[in-house]
C-alpha cells in the first residue's frame, strides 16, 4: 500500500517505541517499509503527547483489554484472519529483548512493549482523521484514514 | 418451632409414654403427670435455640443485586464512551488541538539518529501518520 499512498502525494511516516538500533534491524528484516519511513520516539514522547493509552490499555479495563482485541479478530472474518497472517509475517524476525534499552530485563522495555498505538492524518495542516489504539490488535482502519485524506482506496 | 424443640418435644412425650404401655415404671400415670409433661415440653422449647428470621437478610441482598446493576453499567458506559469520545472529537473536525500538537511531534530517523518533527515531513501536504505498538 505504501507505493499507492506515496503516488497519490500522501507522506507516510511509520513510528516505532523501539530505539533507532532495533527499528533499523526490523527494516533490515522485511522488504516492504523503506528506512525513509521509519521514525522512532523511544521515549514515548509523541505517544504521550497524543495521549495514547500505555499499558496495553488498562486504563478501560481489565474487560476491554482482554475481551476487545480477539472481537477484532473475530470481526476480520476467515479472508481477514489470512490478512492478519500474511500482514505478521515478520513477526519473530527482531528479537523484542532490548526493545529499547539495548539489554534485558529494562523496564523501559516493558512500558514500550505494553504501549498502543494509533494514527493521525492530516491535510493542509489540519488533522483529518484520528485513531488510537483502545487494545492490543485494534488497528487503524485504513480505508477511512484514505477516505478523510480524499485518497481512493487501492 | 426448629427441628432439635421437635425432637425434644417427641421424646418428651414419647418417654412417659412407653413406660406406662410397658410398665416398667410404677406410677407412669399417676395423677399429675400431664402437669409433668408440659413442664418437659416447656423446657424442650426454651432450650431450642432461637429461631432466625432470614427474611430480612434475603430482602437485603435482593435489594443489594437489584442496587449493583445500574452502577455497573453507569461504569462500563463511562469507561467506553467518555475517553473516546473526548478524543474522537480531534479526529471528527475538532481538530484544533491535535492540529497544534502533531506538527511538533519530535521523533529521531533510525539511520542518522536526527531529530526531526511530524511537520517538517508532512508539511503542507497530505500526511499518514501511523504510530506502531511495537516493532513489526
Amino acid at each position: 500500500m505504501l507505493p499507492q499512498l506515496q503516488a497519490a502525494g500522501v507522506s507516510v511516516m511509520v513510528v516505532t517505541v523501539a530505539s533507532p538500533t532495533k527499528a533499523a534491524e526490523f527494516v533490515a528484516a522485511q522488504e516492504e517499509l523503506p528506512m525513509s519511513a521509519v521514525f522512532c520516539s523511544s521515549n514515548l514522547d509523541a505517544y504521550r503527547a497524543l495521549g495514547f493509552y500505555d499499558k496495553f490499555g488498562a486504563a478501560l479495563g481489565a474487560r476491554n483489554a482482554g475481551l476487545l482485541p480477539l472481537e477484532k479478530i473475530r470481526a476480520r472474518g476467515e479472508q481477514g484472519l489470512k490478512s492478519m497472517q500474511e500482514s505478521v509475517k515478520n513477526f519473530g524476525k527482531v528479537s523484542p529483548i532490548g526493545l529499547v534499552s539495548g539489554r534485558a530485563f529494562a523496564l523501559e522495555d516493558a512500558k514500550a512493549a505494553t504501549q498502543l498505538g494509533g494514527a493521525i492524518a492530516l491535510d493542509g495542516g489540519k488533522v483529518v482523521f484520528g485513531h488510537r489504539d483502545r487494545a492490543v490488535a485494534d488497528h487503524v482502519d485504513l480505508e477511512q484514514a484514505l477516505a478523510a485524506l480524499g485518497v481512493s482506496p487501492v | 418451632m426448629a427441628p432439635g424443640a421437635v425432637r425434644r418435644v417427641v421424646l418428651a412425650l414419647a418417654v412417659p409414654a412407653t413406660t406406662w404401655a410397658f410398665g416398667t415404671v410404677p406410677g407412669a400415670m399417676v395423677p399429675g403427670h400431664g402437669a409433668a409433661l408440659r413442664g418437659a415440653a416447656q423446657s424442650a422449647l426454651l432450650c431450642a435455640p432461637p429461631r432466625v428470621d432470614i427474611a430480612p437478610a434475603v430482602r437485603a441482598r435482593r435489594g443489594a443485586v437489584r442496587g449493583a446493576a445500574p452502577l455497573r453499567l453507569a461504569a462500563e458506559a463511562a469507561l467506553a464512551v467518555d475517553p473516546e469520545a473526548a478524543w474522537a472529537q480531534h479526529g471528527a473536525g475538532d481538530s484544533s488541538l491535535l492540529a497544534s500538537i502533531v506538527p511538533e511531534l519530535r521523533v529521531l530517523t533510525p539511520d542518522a539518529g536526527v531529530e526531526v518533527t511530524v511537520g517538517e515531513v508532512v508539511g503542507s501536504g497530505k500526511g499518514l501518520v501511523v504510530f506502531m505498538r511495537h516493532v513489526g
